[in-house]
């Protein structure tokens, strides 16, 4: 399975560079891209929902300050992953306490962020939001018209350009994006519905 | 399906550029286009909030309930940071102002120096001041109306500090240095043509000294 690693590189590399002229509007949208990601990294060291948030922001208010040492030999989020990994460690010296045994990797992390479910985290009531959301996901994602569903596939578990999906799917690029689009209009709508709490 | 957009501009609406971006398909000019209607329309940031969720959760990791109240904290924290840094950018223009102001007092100060330094001609011979040829090169004062052209170019030694001295006095100098040297050859000249020369001097001491075997 894709890890969404190549999507995300493409996607960052416009949003980091703005960040390096100093657009703060560039870094919010990093920082609501990641800050998931990043706070279930953090949670693998500093166990508390309250004191990992505060971690959490931390790294990013690092990453920022940090951002012109950022020279794209990494992955954007290898990179802002091995801050908050060293955020969490550094909380954890602080307030006396001791790392974890074993030794977080770094590329573990994030391997385990991909695919671990962190139930124990969780509420039941927000255990069931997630299983409820993966549902809608799934089914909407189904129920796409085929061509809508073929290059949304292609590109989100494939990590294909739009040119190949257009060689694949035999149609213009234009098409290729407007598909994607459109089969992600149409999942987005039955999630905005669900967080929302209305019917789907 | 007919999908509805929350804004609009162009041919693409915020929605597709949207999806542009999470592809790497989206270029400067869109990106800032996409910042200009995020601006207009704060839900934006929601919408890319969720997006970036299902993606993740299309891939199988697990995430929370997707919320902006995290990405806004930490806003607030960079844009309470902000002001430090503005203040350098607000007087950054002013730069070029405060560099010009710092040369002109400097040449101000330097001004003064030079033409408060006590003029002295006669030290002239005397002074450490290269030269070109046998001629003595004084650096010209403002005053003279005269560029000054360093005399030590091309040379590999440098001239400390010199002292100003009026080109006036540098031509009374060599006037008088001239006149004393014009006055002595003439007196010379002068006194072999007189009689008492001509029988007692330097001739008839030639003429004695002629006749000796």
């Amino acid at each position: 399975m894709s890890t969404g690693s190549a999507l995300d590189d493409d996607s960052d590399r416009l949003l980091v560079e703005r960040t390096q002229k100093g657009d703060l509007r560039a870094f919010d949208l990093l920082v609501l891209k990641y800050q998931s990601r990043v706070m279930h990294v953090v949670m693998r060291f500093v166990r508390d929902a309250d004191e990992a948030e505060d971690v959490a922001q931390e790294a990013f208010i690092k990453a920022f300050s940090a951002i012109n040492n950022f020279r794209g030999d990494s992955a954007f989020y290898t990179w802002l992953f091995r801050i908050a990994t060293n955020a969490a460690k550094n909380h954890l010296v602080a307030r006396g306490r001791r790392t974890p045994v074993l030794d977080v990797d770094i590329d573990d992390a994030m391997l385990q962020v991909e695919n671990e479910r962190l139930v124990e985290d969780e509420s039941p009531q927000a255990a069931l939001e997630t299983q409820e959301l993966e549902v809608v996901i799934k089914q909407a994602v189904q129920e796409l018209p085929d061509d809508l569903q073929t290059a949304l596939c292609l590109r989100e578990f494939d990590g294909l350009s739009y040119e190949d999906i257009a060689v694949i799917m035999n149609c213009p690029i234009g098409t290729v994006r407007s598909r994607i689009f459109r089969g992600r209009e149409t999942v987005d709508q039955k999630v905005a519905a669900l967080l929302n709490g209305e019917p789907v | 399906m007919e999908l509805q957009s929350n804004t609009t501009q162009g041919a693409v609406s915020s929605d597709e550029l949207l999806s542009r971006l999470m592809d790497g398909e989206l270029d400067e000019l869109g990106l800032a286009r996409l910042f200009k209607m995020m601006d207009q329309n704060p839900s934006l940031r929601e919408k890319w909030l969720r997006l970036n969720a299902t993606r993740i959760r299309m891939h199988g990791a697990e995430v929370g309930a997707p919320s902006v109240a995290f990405a806004n904290r930490v806003r607030e924290r960079l844009q309470s940071r902000k002001p430090a840094r503005s203040v350098w950018r607000s007087i950054a223009p002013l730069k070029p102002f405060a560099v010009a102001a710092t040369v002109a007092c400097i040449g101000v100060l330097v001004g003064q120096q030079l033409t408060q330094t006590p003029v002295q001609p006669t030290a002239l011979a005397g002074s450490p001041v290269p030269t070109v040829r046998s001629m003595p090169v004084m650096p010209l004062s403002e005053q003279s109306g005269v560029s000054v052209v360093p005399a030590s170019f091309g040379q590999s030694e440098r001239v400390s500090a010199p002292a100003a001295v009026p080109v006036e006095s540098l031509y009374q100098e060599l006037a008088r240095q001239r006149l004393e040297a014009y006055s002595g050859v003439h007196a010379a000249r002068g006194a072999l043509h007189t009689p008492a020369t001509l029988m007692t001097g330097s001739l008839a001491k030639a003429d004695s000294r002629s006749e000796q075997p």
